[in-house]
């Protein structure tokens, strides 16, 4: 008999840990919001025309 | 003489996999070395680690005496200015136009005007022999040469100290690859500079090599002056260069 | 397409507040139902799920893309930060565009519930337009306004996470931008009831 709290549990963590990483990431994105980022105006000038064009 | 590069006792696991088990190289400056070895030996992961893409378990990374692996992203970033890399699909930002590539460095991490980056964009171009025609078109519309050129032309554009190249000739008829071999020998002539290139096409790696190192199983098994190639008494580096599916090494099917 | 989808909800909430409301006599209240449900709820959730299909996709190939075929590591290698570079920017790009479309589908939506309510369910335009702005607190928009700005930060996020660890060659590309997708959509949902939750307390 297979417990079957053990695969739960165990997607219950890798669920967990995924959210750990994707926080991780989340972190170093807002971070390099806030520092002097490289070509600011022009590349988010570049993104934003391409956002509003493809958010339409 | 302290070596440009020095790579220390390296090791990483991948997946489970020892792929690089203790790899040690020095590099002289101005010294052109090529590393052979068989597919999933860890010569990309030696060259990963080399150029800070990847974190080795343990090891270290000497550049000019300066151990590299632990520096903090910025600080490594400054180190990145010593470094050139030729990648193997040419690596090319499709966004950007062919000079906008080649001047990427100048532009965004040098600050350097656009309009200056642009000249010397073109005069990179000239060096590594493509038309400056082609400056304002975009990567995809060129042939796969003319993105090795291009590749190139990034890569030497801030004269770097050591030039990295990840199987320079992999996927050109003959006739191009020798002509990439040619530039890679002028540019790192040129530029005075150290080359470290991994390769299995033993006709490149004769020719664009002072040294060459035989990578097997995650560790240096041979190594020597090019000449000696051939009378290497290394049983595994005497069937690489023959090409042979018979010998020590068990090819991997 | 946002304004579409928006036209829609508005006149199928319409229609069903004033089916909803005639059980205990309170038709009268279908424009301010309208007008809450869909600044503080529908328009950011639904302008959120739309553009998690479109925006958190697009991204994910795009940097998935230039992961598999080395771009990241050429960028790493010319001293500039992938995270400066690439990530930065399309974040912010999303932060600032997500709520000025939302405001757009807030608007539409409440047209949508208007026309409805005008043309088949009898109500007089003029008083229908005044109790939705009587009864729209600021309240109201700004919350509906914060979500999108946070759904925004997710989309990009997600998909820029899913596209950066993504390999494997061209399957890899496609299964980052369909956990893009899936990723962001829940996190959406979850993060939606979170800040309800807080705004409400």
């Amino acid at each position: 008999m297979i417990n079957p709290f053990v695969p739960i549990g165990a997607s219950t963590l890798a669920i967990f840990a995924e959210i750990g990483r994707f926080s991780m990431f989340a972190a170093r994105a807002v971070a390099a919001l806030f520092r002097r980022p490289i070509s600011p105006a022009n590349s988010a000038a570049n993104v934003f025309r391409s956002a509003i064009f493809r958010c339409r | 003489m302290t070596a440009k590069l020095q790579l220390i006792g390296l090791k990483k696991k991948l997946r489970g996999r020892q792929v690089l088990d203790g790899v040690d190289l020095d590099v002289a400056p101005g010294k052109s070395i090529v590393i052979i070895g068989g597919s999933g030996q860890g010569k990309s992961v030696t060259l990963k680690c080399t150029l800070g893409l990847m974190k080795p378990d343990s090891g270290q990374v000497l550049v000019d005496g300066a151990e590299i692996t632990k520096m903090p992203v910025e600080i490594r970033a400054r180190v990145m200015r010593k470094f050139g890399m030729l990648f193997q699909g040419a690596a090319l930002f499709d966004s950007l136009s062919v000079w906008e590539n080649i001047a990427f460095r100048l532009i965004y991490a040098d600050n350097v005007p656009r309009k200056d980056a642009r000249e010397r964009a073109i005069e990179t171009m000239r060096k590594v022999r493509l038309s400056p025609d082609f400056a304002d078109v975009r990567p995809i519309e060129l042939s796969g040469g003319m993105q090795k050129r291009a590749g190139l032309a990034r890569a030497i554009i801030a004269k770097p100290d050591i030039l990295f190249f990840d199987e320079p000739t992999t996927g050109l008829d003959p006739i191009t690859a020798d002509a990439i071999n040619d530039l890679i020998v002028e540019m790192v002539k040129e530029l005075d500079c150290a080359a470290v290139s991994i390769t299995h096409d033993m006709p490149s790696a004769r020719k664009i090599s002072d040294e060459i190192a035989m990578l097997h199983d995650g560790k240096i098994v041979w190594r020597g002056p090019t000449s000696t190639l051939d009378s290497s008494g290394n049983a595994m580096v005497d069937q690489f260069v023959a090409g042979r599916a018979d010998g020590p090494i068990q090819a991997v099917v | 397409m946002i304004g579409l989808t928006a036209v829609f909800i508005g006149a199928a909430l319409a229609l069903n507040i004033y089916v909803g409301g005639a059980r205990f006599n309170a038709e009268s209240f279908v424009p301010n139902i309208v007008v809450l449900g869909i600044t503080r709820e529908l328009g950011p959730v639904l302008a959120g799920l739309m553009l998690a299909g479109r925006v958190s996709a697009g991204i994910a190939a795009e940097i998935g893309t230039m992961r598999v075929t080395e771009q990241i590591d050429a960028m790493t290698t010319l001293s500039t930060d992938p995270f400066k570079f690439l990530i930065a920017p399309r974040v912010l790009a999303a932060v600032l565009t997500l709520p000025v479309l939302v405001a757009v589908a807030d608007i539409i939506g409440v047209m949508g519930g208007y026309l409805v309510a005008v043309n088949s369910l009898d109500f007089n335009g003029a008083t229908y337009l005044r109790n939705t702005f009587n009864f729209l607190e600021t309240q109201d928009v700004v919350l509906g306004l914060t979500k999108a700005a946070v759904f925004g930060f997710i989309i990009a996020v997600m998909g820029a996470y899913q596209g950066y660890n993504s390999s494997g060659g061209a399957l890899g590309v496609g299964r980052a931008t369909t956990n893009a997708v899936v990723g962001a959509i829940v996190l959406i949902l979850a993060v939606n009831y979170l800040i309800t939750a807080f705004f409400v307390e």
